[in-house]
């Protein structure tokens, strides 16, 4: 699993750091997304999605990177 | 396509905490209803959870009040979005995100969440006062207004002296049924006390750590803004900011009254999770700011199966998406303990997702982790079937809350 942040479609709504403050924060400077946790394991993978289904842009974007990967290696 | 012999009027009542009924009709209904407005327009209603967010995440619709077909649901709501210069949530991009990133970082969780002991000295300052009052008192007035208004104006930086003015303005301008020239004209006193307040605030903007000095130094000075656009986003700022509040901390408490169980888990002192809980519940449930999610379509789109043709009103109901039983089990049902209220739509979705959300979080959980600890023998003075809720008006709520200890 990856996840990514789109700066082009955040607005800093900040519903990501909300859902799951361990993979996510916002910029001091800008408030947007900063992804602290690209590669999320295997407990954090319903707090990615939790954030990807909440963030109200699509900004947050949450994709299965293998097969091995969705199995939960 | 629906054949409706009558195509009802829109608002509808909303006599208590729930909803309006006719949205769960429209619900049942396949794909978008419609309904009839103020000036005989018919638009677009969207009621289910999918088609609101579908509508507020899609750029295709604008909410730009100046568009023609832009679905104003009021003569005054239509006058002064026509009349008055557009403000941050009548903008579409990318006129709204360059506006919306200059605030960004002032309400980012960090930054909210270091307002908690202020917010938690103000609701313990409150609930101080309010017992100090004569019995029965408006807790509305004396409690739930006053904690957003002390705090947005400390945020904004506009001196609290002048709470009535401000929230006197405010009140008429959410009241759907003010007068188009009233509506007007308290917006522009609210703007013309701002327009003074920067000039008297720019003397001094690098001694004072509030939003408007960061304006003036970071984005004025600079050129990147004007003094008119910054006056727009402070006067939305300082609405939004202690209109909603007010009223979801007075809906809320009413719950939490009116429901034995939840009224001596929040007497003992919930913990955190549990009152961050119950405070998603009742944004998902009251979805106050029920009217916000007015769009114009800018090119044809097709939403549930409907072709919504450019130049139609949508009309995408925060309140009825909350409510859907197909995305929240029982969703008509008040759950103080629900676990998943969240994510709701209370704050909107789309980039006009509401900038201040961590902040009304922040204050509702300071006051519904305080309030019954320190007041456990707060109650309603008067019978519940008496309370007043709003008619009419943006922003949900009930006009006067007699309550005694």
């Amino acid at each position: 699993m990856r996840i990514t942040g789109d700066l082009s479609k955040c607005i800093g709504a900040g519903q990501c750091v909300m859902m799951a403050p361990e993979l996510f924060t916002q910029d001091e400077d800008t408030g947007l997304v900063v992804v602290l946790v690209e590669e999320p394991s295997e407990n954090q993978r319903e707090a990615a999605w939790a954030a990807q289904m909440a963030c109200p842009t699509r900004a947050v974007a949450v994709t299965e990177t293998s097969t091995t990967d969705a199995a939960g290696s | 396509m629906h054949h409706q012999a009558i195509v009802p009027s829109f608002p509808f009542a909303r006599p208590g905490l729930a909803p309006p009924i006719e949205y769960a009709h429209f619900r049942q209904e396949s794909g978008l209803g419609k309904v009839r407005l103020w000036d005989g327009s018919i638009v677009w209603l969207a009621t289910r959870y999918d088609d609101v967010r579908n509508i507020l995440a899609d750029n295709r619709f604008s909410a730009d009040g100046r568009k023609d077909g832009y679905p104003a649901i009021s003569p005054g709501r239509s006058e002064v979005v026509k009349t008055q210069p557009p403000i941050m949530i009548r903008m579409d991009p990318p006129d709204h995100g360059r506006h919306r990133k200059m605030l960004a970082r002032e309400f980012a969780h960090y930054k909210i969440q270091a307002l908690r002991p202020m917010a938690e000295k103000v609701v313990n300052d409150l609930v101080d006062s309010l017992l100090e009052h004569e019995k029965p008192a408006d807790f509305f007035k004396h409690f739930a207004l006053a904690l957003p208004s002390i705090v947005i104006a400390h945020i904004i930086g506009v001196p609290y002296e002048h709470h009535e003015f401000f929230q006197e303005r405010a009140s008429t301008k959410v009241n759907l049924d003010s007068a188009p020239e009233d509506a007007v004209r308290a917006n522009q006193e609210l703007l013309a006390f701002l327009h003074d307040l920067f000039k008297d605030k720019a003397r001094n903007a690098d001694k004072n750590d509030d939003i408007i000095s960061h304006l003036l130094i970071e984005q004025i000075g600079p050129g990147h803004l004007s003094i008119d656009e910054a006056v727009g986003m402070m006067e939305l700022l300082l609405m939004a900011g202690h209109e909603t509040t007010a009223n979801m901390s007075a809906l809320g408490t009413l719950a939490i009254l009116q429901d034995p169980e939840a009224l001596e888990i929040f007497r003992a002192g919930p913990p955190q999770n549990v009152v961050m809980q119950a405070v998603e519940e009742m944004l998902r449930y009251f979805s106050i700011v029920h009217f916000t999610g007015t769009r114009v379509a800018m090119e044809d789109v097709e939403i549930s199966g409907e072709v919504i043709r450019k130049g139609e009103g949508v009309l995408a109901m925060i309140a009825g998406a909350n409510h859907d039983t197909a995305r929240f089990e029982k969703a008509g049902d008040l759950d103080l303990f629900r676990k998943h209220a969240a994510p709701h739509v209370a704050f909107g979705f789309g980039v006009h997702q509401c900038l201040g959300q961590p902040l009304a979080r922040l204050e509702l959980e300071a006051v519904f982790s305080t309030l019954f600890k320190r007041i456990p023998t707060l109650k309603l003075a008067v019978p519940y079937e008496e309370l007043e809720f709003k008619k009419n008006v943006l922003v949900h709520g009930v006009h006067r809350m007699p309550v005694s200890w």
